[in-house]
């Protein structure tokens, strides 16, 4: 069906092409022309620009609503630790009867406890018993990495919720995909796609090593990505969300570079100042292994 | 109001202000008219970079085509 943007800008069209005709060959008046080629200018944008599905506002109170569900659910939990953005892979949705494979989504996972202290009880196990946990180094691999997709979840050695994290869909929706520009993908997401924001910067910093989530720094490939949002057009005043999953902007951040980089991502460090946001996130995946290590 | 609203509203203020203006400098050339718009529409769409029906940009292609047309007769012009 035909917007009405669609109508007006086609109308906008004929009638500048027309009048931009007839000045130029009958009434041989170059302003009269260009008048109408002006017009016909902004018919044609009129038609060409892809119109709001869903009404900005609209769309930011669902945003708000679906914000509020998982402020709630993190109250009731009385949880506050930081969340890892995990992706899992999900049953395509059935189209005109024909099944469109499976993709990957994103979710949130939220531990029970810090996973720092996962580590540090784990590693008194490893000396106290002398021998290196197994859990501790299955939990990156490609086979402990299925993780489960029920509400109350383990994820290797750490019991948490995993919740579907407002922006999941929008960076699904918006088109991102592995191993693109971070810079340009936020940007996409965030300021032509919903127009949450005026602006998005993003340094990445590749050659960094960390123990998190596994407690094994060698298997760990670890990326820092520092994010300036400028001109947030949405907070969120939920404590609970804040604290588990950062801003709304930096929560669906965090679900693009995790799409991205096809790694698990966490915030680190969030700071907002007014409508301006800094945070770091950072992005772990399991490191490849080399040549020699595989013949080994 | 949206960013694609407000480059529709934008783009059409200042293209309107660019004919007022020429219109009333007394300019006779349609090529300094179809210039100043095509300048103005790749300046806001780098601004404000819409999403548009079409992959291919063919405002921008048919504005390119016209402004280096212009150009053109005007270089070969100043050579003559």
């Amino acid at each position: 069906m035909v917007d009405r943007n669609a109508i007006i800008g086609l109308d906008f069209l004929v009638i500048g092409g027309v009048v931009s005709a007839l000045g130029y060959t009958v009434a041989q008046s170059v302003p009269i022309a260009s008048f109408g080629f002006a017009l016909a200018l902004i018919g044609a944008l009129l038609f060409l620009i892809v119109p709001e599905s869903v009404p900005h506002d609209a769309y930011s109170s669902m945003l708000k609503d679906a914000i509020s569900n998982v402020e709630l659910i993190l109250e009731e939990s009385g949880l506050r630790s930081k969340a890892w953005f995990v992706l899992v892979e999900a049953e395509g949705k059935r189209k005109n009867g024909k099944e469109t494979g499976r993709r990957a989504d994103v979710r949130a996972f939220v531990p029970f406890e810090t996973a720092t202290s996962v580590i540090s009880s784990k590693k008194k196990e490893e000396e106290e018993s002398g021998t290196k946990s197994r859990a501790l180094t299955m939990l990156l691999d490609e086979e402990s990495a299925r993780i489960p997709r029920r509400f109350i979840t383990s994820f290797g050695t750490t019991s948490g919720l995993l919740l579907i994290p407002p922006g999941s869909e929008i960076a699904r929706i918006a088109g991102v995909i592995p191993g693109g520009d971070i810079e340009e993908a936020l940007s996409s997401v965030l300021v032509e796609f919903s127009d949450l924001c005026t602006s998005v910067l993003a340094i990445e910093d590749v050659d960094k090593t960390r123990t998190m989530p596994s407690g094994d720094a060698n298997e760990v490939k670890s990326i820092e990505i520092k994010i300036s949002i400028k001109g947030a057009r949405l907070l969120s005043e939920s404590p609970y969300f804040n604290a588990c999953l950062g801003s709304p902007l930096s929560c669906i951040s965090a679900c693009v570079v995790a799409i991205l980089k096809q790694a698990q991502v966490t915030i680190t460090d969030e700071k907002i100042d007014g409508s301006l946001i800094r945070l770091t996130l950072e992005a772990i995946s399991p490191k490849q292994r080399s040549m020699e290590e595989e013949e080994l | 109001m949206d960013s694609r609203q407000r480059f529709v509203i934008i783009f059409a203020s200042v293209a309107m202000i660019a004919f007022v203006t020429l219109a009333f400098l007394n300019s006779n050339q349609m090529g300094l008219f179809v210039s100043s718009y095509a300048i103005i529409y790749f300046a806001l769409r780098l601004l404000f970079n819409p999403r548009m029906r079409l992959r291919l940009d063919v405002l921008g292609i048919v504005l390119l085509v016209l402004f280096v047309y212009y150009v053109a007769q005007q270089v070969a012009l100043i050579l003559a």
